[in-house]
């Protein structure tokens, strides 16, 4: 019998036996993989996959994340010995457009602030000036599926909506109703600026001090993508000096944050636990989505998750 | 002839522009004692009874910068001759946009998971954040705002219910919403959300019979007045898991003086009455209630008089 490692204790087991009968394996959850009868890895955003898994499981044949993003995965060194990479896309691109635009307006009204404010005996007048939604300049960088549904939401709210995407071309843009700028304008003429794209070493630290000089002084900055796309200390200086208004995070460089998790010392913040992706119905779906697409590999199918190369979405 | 400002944040600079021309000088100050005042310049803190024209017996005019109005004895004032204006309008945009912020900020449940976040909470979320699109806003109210907040939700994929004593089904359809009994709204959607003023007939008219049909993971948005609500029952059925929070910009008493109960509830989001606010509507706030009182005292008829005089 072969065995199905599942790296992330939260992983619901309900069905998955059923989901794979027939198909000569074992599922179990471990905390590191290990041993020549492991065929497939499988893990979650907060454990990574390490360098080294070959050394312990020789005959591993796919690894999969039950997320979007695969930044824990080294997709390039496993595709090179030959595993196959798979993550799920898809299960959670309106909830993630939805929570970007609850942080997207919740900034530009103030309202995490305002609450505090009362709470601490204030009334009039307001710390943090409530600005208006309707005509505020939205600046999406990644224009691919998520970042193309925060965009309608955007508009729909009647915001100016503007998109830097390096892989989308300019024309395609305007045909779905968008106005493509260069980064440069984006950063220096947006209220909010939001990320919606993969981290990679090209997109590492995309958003650095010299990025959020770039940004109006009453400007606000929007990650529920990745955190590694920001200079996280750089960030905290920008708040603290007030080079940009404010920031909402739903990623962390360390999840869940350690009880000295800077950030959590920042003014101006919202800070968030991972959450964008979730509604009830989502919550379940990636982990259904990957076991089907484990057994569709174990049946000799391809996969639909299959991460095509490093770099693609 | 003085005109009486006894609001003191009121730019007194804009409100000479408007006012002087129409042969009146303008003053802020608390006491609108006097012969010569025609006119007071007011806020939703600053009440005028009809009592002021024994200290006033010449007033012809009160502007308020607000589109509320219980602060204002409209009807004994008009029985005395006296026009009360309001500014309507001014800030539609702000309070459309700012009750949808808090739309999303209880169903995605922003505020409260930022606190559990600085609490040191991460997984599982204690209150999980649910989907915008196909989920049901009922609002109660078809005015202008009401209509706004109508054609927005949609637009952004959420289905909307509407009651509504005065609007027609065909134009709330035309907005996005369906009209529908009050009773099956409150028992039907995820966030029920005000959009009405105070009259005898809506005063209270949120108490706990009305809360009570409210779904158990309901949520209850009031960027309206809070004299629509009974609060006692409010924070009741909040406090008893009848109803799963709040989100107000308005409070019995404002500012919210120290010990204020609503403060304590929890799954409540709280906001200082900002709802309406930008910089824009602001500076039409005071502008376009100046510029109504100019008119009365011009011999014109007001564009946002409240009952006219007999």
């Amino acid at each position: 019998m072969q065995r199905v490692i599942i790296l992330d204790p939260a992983w619901p087991m309900e069905g998955v036996d059923e989901a794979l009968a027939g198909l000569n394996v074992v599922v179990e959850k471990a905390d590191r993989a290990a041993g020549e009868d492991v065929v497939a890895v499988l893990t979650a955003p907060e454990q990574s996959i390490p360098l080294d898994l070959l050394e312990h499981t020789p005959n591993v044949r796919l690894v999969g994340t039950c997320s979007t993003g695969y930044d824990n995965v080294p997709v390039a060194e496993l595709t090179a010995q030959g595993v196959t990479c798979i993550h799920v896309a898809g299960y959670c691109d309106q909830e993630v457009a939805e929570h970007v635009i609850a942080l997207t307006t919740n900034l530009l009204r103030g309202v995490a602030q305002l609450d505090g404010f009362v709470r601490a005996g204030g009334w009039w007048p307001f710390p943090r000036e409530p600005r208006r939604i309707a005509g505020s300049q939205l600046g999406i960088i990644g224009f691919g599926r998520i970042g193309r549904l925060v965009a309608a939401q955007g508009k729909a709210l009647q915001m100016d909506v503007v998109a830097f995407d390096a892989f989308v071309p300019e024309q395609a843009m305007r045909e779905l109703g968008f106005y493509s700028v260069d980064l440069d304008t984006l950063l220096e003429t947006s209220d909010v600026v939001t990320l919606h794209v993969p981290l990679l070493d090209d997109t590492r630290h995309l958003i650095n001090a010299r990025r959020l000089a770039q940004m109006r002084d009453d400007a606000y900055l929007v990650n529920c993508a990745r955190a590694g796309l920001i200079d996280h200390a750089a960030l905290g200086d920008a708040l603290r000096v007030g080079v940009i208004a404010g920031a909402a995070i739903d990623v962390f460089p360390v999840e869940p944050p350690p009880p000295d998790e800077v950030a959590l010392e920042w003014p101006n913040l919202i800070v968030q636990p991972h959450s964008a992706w979730y509604s009830p119905a989502a919550s379940l779906a990636p982990y259904h989505h990957q076991i089907a697409d484990l057994a569709r590999f174990l049946r000799g199918e391809e996969p639909e998750g299959l991460i095509q190369r490093p770099g693609s979405v | 002839m003085r005109v009486v400002v006894i609001d003191d944040t009121w730019p007194l600079d804009r409100a000479r522009a408007i006012l002087e021309p129409a042969g009146v000088t303008v003053e802020f100050n608390p006491d609108i004692s006097g012969d010569d005042v025609v006119a007071i310049l007011t806020y939703p803190g600053g009440a005028v009874r009809v009592d002021a024209l024994e200290k006033a017996p010449n007033l012809r005019v009160i502007g308020t910068c607000s589109t509320g109005f219980d602060h204002l004895d409209v009807d004994a004032l008009a029985e005395r001759g006296v026009w009360c204006c309001r500014v309507t309008h001014f800030c539609d945009v702000e309070v459309v946009d700012h009750t949808m912020a808090l739309i999303y900020a209880v169903l995605r449940g922003v505020v409260m998971l930022d606190g559990l976040v600085r609490e040191g909470t991460w997984w599982p979320y204690p209150r999980a954040p649910r989907p915008v699109r196909g989920s049901l806003l009922g609002v109660v109210g078809f005015g202008a705002i009401g209509r706004g907040l109508v054609e927005t939700a949609s637009a952004v994929g959420m289905e909307v219910l509407v009651a509504s004593a005065h609007a027609a089904p065909n134009e709330v359809a035309a907005a996005g919403g369906r009209l529908v009994p009050l009773d099956e709204l409150l028992s039907s959607v995820d966030v029920v959300s005000l959009m009405t003023s105070v009259t005898e007939q809506t005063r209270g008219m949120f108490d706990a019979a009305a809360l009570n049909k409210m779904r158990s993971d309901a949520y209850f948005v009031n960027t309206a007045r809070a004299a629509l609500v009974d609060h006692q029952a409010l924070g009741e059925a909040i406090a008893s898991g009848r109803i799963a929070g709040a989100a107000l910009d308005v409070l019995p008493v404002e500012p919210a003086p120290p010990g204020e109960p609503t403060l304590a509830w929890p799954n409540t989001i709280v906001q200082p009455h900002a709802a309406w606010y930008s910089a824009e509507s602001d500076r039409r706030s005071f502008d376009d209630a100046a510029e109504d009182v100019a008119r009365v005292l011009r011999g014109e008829d007001p564009v946002s008089g409240i009952l006219r005089p007999h």
